[in-house]
């Protein structure tokens, strides 16, 4: 409440200075308004009067110009007049004075004139009344006029009249001659014509003044002078600045035009004066300014009037604001002090209520808290909060059959009381793991990975043992802190025993039901396995047995029947047996498809092989077909799809009879992908199905006819099996059958491509083959030679025979035989064969020869066999085919990669050695001796040359020779030794030693008459290999 | 005393020098330790500073082919590079690559020293 007063005066205050702002402001606004209306009035009535007389000044000129146009023309009217007049004059006028006078009078009368009046030589005035000699009196020169003159005559005081003169043409008048001609005009008349008569209170005045300042009209200044002449009345006036009275006298003098502003007697003008056209007069324009000034102060009055009105009327309408706005204020204040007020109360009435519903919230909570340990508690018997830091322990709850001296609110050292406990109660056994699952330590720890930690324990309490529970959990959650460490737990002691003890029992009987079905399914398998093995094994004595008893000839045909029987039987049994086992796995799923790379083509022909025998036997015609690029290799189950498709096959030729037809169609029809689907079909002319039985052909156990079963011997498993193994393969499988005429079975299944390139062989390792092609046909022999790269095979081309067969030389010499020679049978000058011919003569069996043809070979097959080629090789070229045919061929000579030639034991024999370098020497020596040969080294060729030379015939078997060396080298030796005059000089072997396998290099060996040329570092096998060889020929030729 | 490991270490392919020994290690040992003090390498330095290409030839070729056999593989393919050049009878400055045979044989022999 207090707050609440502080707070009115606060507003009352407010609620002062804000009237005391507002009106402080208008009065500001006000005199702003006051002080900018009178200085804008002020300014406007300056700017008015600048304007104003700008605009004067303006019209005066424009006033004077065309004032002075006017009295110009006047001027010339009156010239014209006199030029009239004078044109008028007749000769009769001139006869006399009367005449003249006569003629004076009526011009005179005519044109208003004063005067009309002739000058003669001699200044005489001639006028209409008399002669005259006042001729200074005109103002003009007679005797000088050359045009027309105006001038003035005074006649005293303000009495002027204006002469108007112009020369004459020497008239002549009773002998005097007439000069000049001049008419008089009254001022009053010619001001009259000028419009220059002027009234007062006018604001404006025109004058003319003589250039000496005299006036016309004889007033001055607007009568305000009382002086007749401008000039002199001049210099009494006060010029504003920039004007001064000498300007004036001497614009006047130079007859130039201008404008001057002046105070006279107090009175404020401005004149403007112009020189009158044709004479030496101003004509000038007077504004009293006064009356500028007047107009314009009235103007400003006018404005600065208005511009008070509208301040004051503005002043009124902020006023009338500011009260309005004051007024609202204060209302607001007084409404907001109003409704603070009572929220004020409203809040101090909510806070007490919120307070009475927390504490009676908390009330609540803390019954329902107490009513919820009580009840969690419960399940407890003893309840412990424990502080792990300190080690003390409070007790909330324990139960009536408590075993020590703690009572609840208590506190203790838990680490003493806990293990106190595990000495007296836990049993031996579980008393390790209470007291590590209590330290602090290790709950810490454990808390870390799980809310609530327990252990579960037996004690013995009273003789009776029980499964006692302590379960822990962070009184504040390990995440809750900073140090994520638990600092205190909360420990509970419950009694498990009858749970514990159900709950193992329970666990009991779960563990024996699943020993019970372990064993069950472990007994099933042993049962199917042993089966298979345990009836096979029988089975296969009784199908020997019955076999063997059934070649006894001295058999009746009753028993030959029942053996038959029996045979047939066991068969059937065995196939069941092997079906069933196959289903059961299928059943059971523990058929698992292989994702094998596999050889599709093998595959093909272990089924080709066995059904073709099967046909043959049964005299059946059977045909494999093959289209549309089935790759040699896929990744699959080959064993699975084999089984399908012997299957199938196997069906088809037992329910054909001789002579029907079996047709194996395989067609890739879809490549997409890495995978290839291909379409296998199987068509038999056998004796077919109805219909009806289609449907059914894939069921477990089905045949058309149950009296089949003894004549077809079959499960009626393999179409089950099959189409199992089809569907595992997410593929197809359908038939078509008609009875009596045939069925057919079409399989379609998808295999992942295999990106295989290599030819598996186990025969021969192909890295070690190396192929001569021989094409007369670059083109084809690049193919051959690109085909043959891509399996990893080393294969050269030789263009024609002749280079083949030079090519074949130097393998020969360096040892490294061609294994296979591919001809081209077509070449020009030498074909195929001619080549194969000398192939054979000059290496014997050293490479398989094979013919390449595009031609059936037919024709030449009987020469090419005897001629020694080993096969034929259809073009164009495939390394599947060639690695196949070499593998056949190596098959059907029982040989290895090469073919072996005969040899001698290198044991006991002397070999030379020709060879520089010692440690060269020392090898190959230790080479040699690891078979028991004897070496004799020489240190160069001359050396080995004599050693040669000196030794008996024969004496060695054959000789090392480097080829590089000192003094004599290898060619040279060789060379000499075969010179020799000796019956071993041409037959002992000579074997080149060389780092050199350029092929030139083994052509000079060769030509200088060495027998092989082996690269240096010597492969000890391949030198044995040679040695062996060379020594046997050498010594079986010789003998 | 010269071992396996040393001379595996020094770059030698000593399965293979073993191997062409016939996996005699004692015949291996002495051969090898008699490399630093093949002649050869002084003939070769000396025909190659006489310009002597043939003869320089000649000594680098037959280097090559002893250092190959006992798979000496840092001097062998020292010499190879040399012999290959010679064989060309390239003509140009070959003492940098004789040092390097020379400083790899001077290895080789503080490794048998």
């Amino acid at each position: 409440m207090e707050y609440g007063k502080i707070k009115k005066v606060i507003d009352k205050e407010k609620k002062g200075s804000v009237v005391q702002a507002v009106v402080l402001g208008c009065l500001i606004v006000a005199v702003i308004l006051i002080v900018g209306t009178v200085w804008t009035g002020r300014s406007a009535s300056i700017d008015a009067e600048k304007a104003v007389r700008n605009v004067s000044l303006l019209y005066l000129d424009e006033l004077a110009g065309r004032r002075e146009q006017v009295v110009a023309s006047v001027i010339d009217d009156y010239i014209n007049d006199l030029d009239v007049a004078l044109g008028l004059i007749e000769k009769d006028d001139l006869s006399s004075l009367e005449n003249l006078q006569a003629y004076q009078s009526k011009m005179k009368q005519l044109y208003g004139l004063e005067k009309f009046a002739f000058i003669d030589e001699n200044g005489i005035i001639y006028t209409s009344r008399g002669t005259r000699n006042d001729l200074d009196q005109y103002g003009f020169d007679p005797y000088a006029l050359s045009g027309p003159s105006v001038s003035i005559k005074n006649n005293g005081s303000n009495d002027k009249s204006m002469i108007i003169a112009v020369p004459v043409d020497r008239l002549d008048l009773c002998g005097e001659t007439l000069i000049a001609c001049f008419m008089e005009i009254s001022m009053e008349h010619f001001l009259d014509d000028v419009s220059l008569q002027t009234g007062n209170n006018s604001t404006t005045f025109c004058n003319i003044y003589k250039s000496d300042g005299i006036s016309f009209t004889g007033l001055v200044l607007g009568g305000l002078s009382a002086e007749d002449n401008l000039l002199s009345a001049l210099e009494n006036a006060d010029f504003e600045e920039s004007y001064s009275c000498d300007t004036v006298k001497n614009d006047f003098k130079e007859h130039h035009a201008g404008v001057v502003s002046f105070t006279y007697n107090g009175i404020k003008e401005t004149l403007s004066y112009v020189p009158i056209h044709g004479t030496d007069w101003m004509l000038t324009y007077l504004i009293r300014e006064s009356v500028i000034s007047q107009q314009i102060d009235s103007i400003s009055r006018g404005i600065i009037m208005r511009s008070l009105i509208l301040s004051v009327i503005l002043a009124a309408a902020l006023l009338m604001i500011s009260v309005f706005m004051v007024i609202q204020t204060r209302k607001a204040v007084h409404l907001a002090s109003e409704q603070e007020t009572a929220e004020l109360m409203q809040q101090e009435l909510e806070e007490r209520i919120a307070l009475q519903d927390e504490l009676l919230e908390q009330e609540k909570l803390k019954t329902q808290q107490d009513n919820m340990i009580t009840a969690l508690a419960s399940d407890y018997r003893g309840v412990y909060y424990i502080d792990l830091d300190s080690g003390k322990a409070i007790c909330y709850r324990k139960d009536e059959l408590g075993t020590d001296d703690i009572a609840p609110g208590d506190e203790f050292d838990y680490r003493e009381k806990f293990s106190e406990y595990a000495e007296n109660y836990v049993l031996d056994e579980y008393r390790d793991e209470f007291l590590k699952y209590t330290d602090a330590g290790k709950i810490r720890d454990a808390l870390k990975e799980n809310s609530i930690i327990t252990l579960r324990y037996l004690v013995k309490k009273g003789g009776k043992e029980t499964y006692e529970m302590l379960r822990m959990a962070g009184v504040t959650h390990v995440d809750d802190r900073n140090d994520h460490v638990v600092h205190a737990v909360g420990a509970g002691f419950t009694d498990i025993d009858s749970e514990m003890r159900s709950s193992l029992a329970k666990n009991q009987a779960l563990s024996d039901a699943l020993k019970t079905a372990e064993e069950a399914s472990r007994a099933k398998t042993a049962f199917l396995s042993n089966m298979s093995h345990e009836i096979r094994t029988p089975m296969n004595a009784i199908i020997g047995l019955d076999s063997l008893a059934l070649r006894k000839d001295d058999l009746s045909s009753d028993t030959k029947e029942y053996l038959e029987k029996i045979g047939a039987s066991a068969r059937h049994l065995l196939g069941l047996i092997n079906d069933i086992l196959d289903m059961s796995r299928i059943e059971s799923g523990r058929i698992v498809l292989r994702k094998e790379e596999f050889s599709f083509r093998s595959m093909l022909e272990q089924i080709n092989t066995m059904v073709m025998s099967q046909c043959s036997e049964k005299g059946l015609k059977y045909e494999c077909r093959l289209t549309g690029g089935v790759a040699d290799y896929y990744i699959g189950d080959d064993m699975k799809l084999k089984q399908v498709l012997i299957n199938i096959l196997s069906n088809a030729i037992k329910f054909t009879e001789a002579p029907g037809e079996i047709t194996f169609d395989i067609e890739r029809t879809n490549v997409f992908d890495d995978q290839s689907t291909l379409k296998f079909v199987i068509k038999d002319t056998g004796i077919g199905m109805d219909k009806s039985f289609i449907p059914r052909i894939f069921d477990s156990f089905t045949q058309e006819d149950g009296s089949r079963f003894n004549k077809y011997g079959s499960t009626g498993l393999g179409m089950a099996i099959a189409k199992n193994i089809v569907e595992l393969m997410n593929g197809s499988i359908s038939v078509e059958s008609e009875k009596g005429a045939g069925t057919e079975f079409t399989v379609v299944i998808t295999l992942k491509n295999c990106e295989h390139s290599s030819f598996d062989s186990n025969y021969i390792n192909f890295n070690d083959l190396r192929i001569l092609v021989v094409d007369d046909e670059e083109v084809a022999a690049e193919h051959a030679k690109l085909v043959l790269d891509e399996a990893g095979i080393k294969c050269r081309i030789a263009l024609s025979g002749a280079e083949a067969l030079s090519m074949l030389e130097v393998a020969h010499t360096k040892q490294e035989h061609f294994n296979l020679v591919l001809l081209d049978w077509k070449m020009p000058e030498m074909d195929g064969l001619a080549v194969a011919k000398e192939i054979r003569k000059r290496y014997d069996n050293e490479t398989t020869v094979i013919i390449l043809t595009s031609f059936y070979w037919d024709e030449i097959m009987d020469e090419a066999l005897h001629i020694g080629v080993d096969s034929f090789l259809s073009k164009p070229l495939f390394a599947s085919n060639v690695i196949d045919e070499f593998e056949r061929i190596a098959r059907k000579n029982n040989m290895s990669l090469f073919k072996e030639k005969q040899r001698s034991e290198l044991k006991g024999k002397r070999i030379l050695l020709a060879e520089d370098m010692e440690i060269n020497a020392e090898i190959m020596k230790e080479v040699l001796s690891i078979k028991g040969a004897l070496t004799e080294h020489a240190a160069n060729g001359r050396i080995a040359l004599n050693m040669f030379k000196e030794q008996d015939e024969f004496y060695y078997d054959a000789v090392l020779m480097d080829v590089r060396m000192p003094e004599m080298d290898g060619l040279e030796t060789t060379e000499a030794i075969r010179a020799l005059d000796r019956r071993d000089a041409a037959t002992v072997p000579i074997i080149a030693l060389t780092a050199n396998a350029f092929d030139e290099d083994v052509q000079r060996s060769l030509q200088v008459g060495m027998n092989a040329h082996l690269s240096k570092p010597v492969e000890p096998e391949r030198l044995y290999q040679s040695l062996e060889e060379l020594i046997f020929e050498a010594q079986s030729g010789t003998a | 005393m010269i071992t396996l490991d040393a001379l595996k270490e020094y770059g030698a392919d000593t399965e293979k020098g073993l191997a062409m020994c016939m996996g005699n290690e004692a015949l291996y040992f002495r051969l090898v330790g008699s490399v630093p003090e093949e002649p050869r390498f002084a003939e070769l330095t000396a025909a190659i500073e006489k310009k002597d290409y043939d003869a320089a030839f000649e000594s680098a070729h037959a280097l090559k082919g002893v250092l190959g056999n006992l798979s000496l593989t840092p001097l062998y393919e020292k010499a190879s590079a040399i012999t290959e050049l010679l064989r060309k009878r390239t003509d140009m400055d070959y003492s940098g690559m004789i040092k390097e045979l020379t400083d790899a044989k001077d290895a080789l022999a503080k490794l048998c020293g």
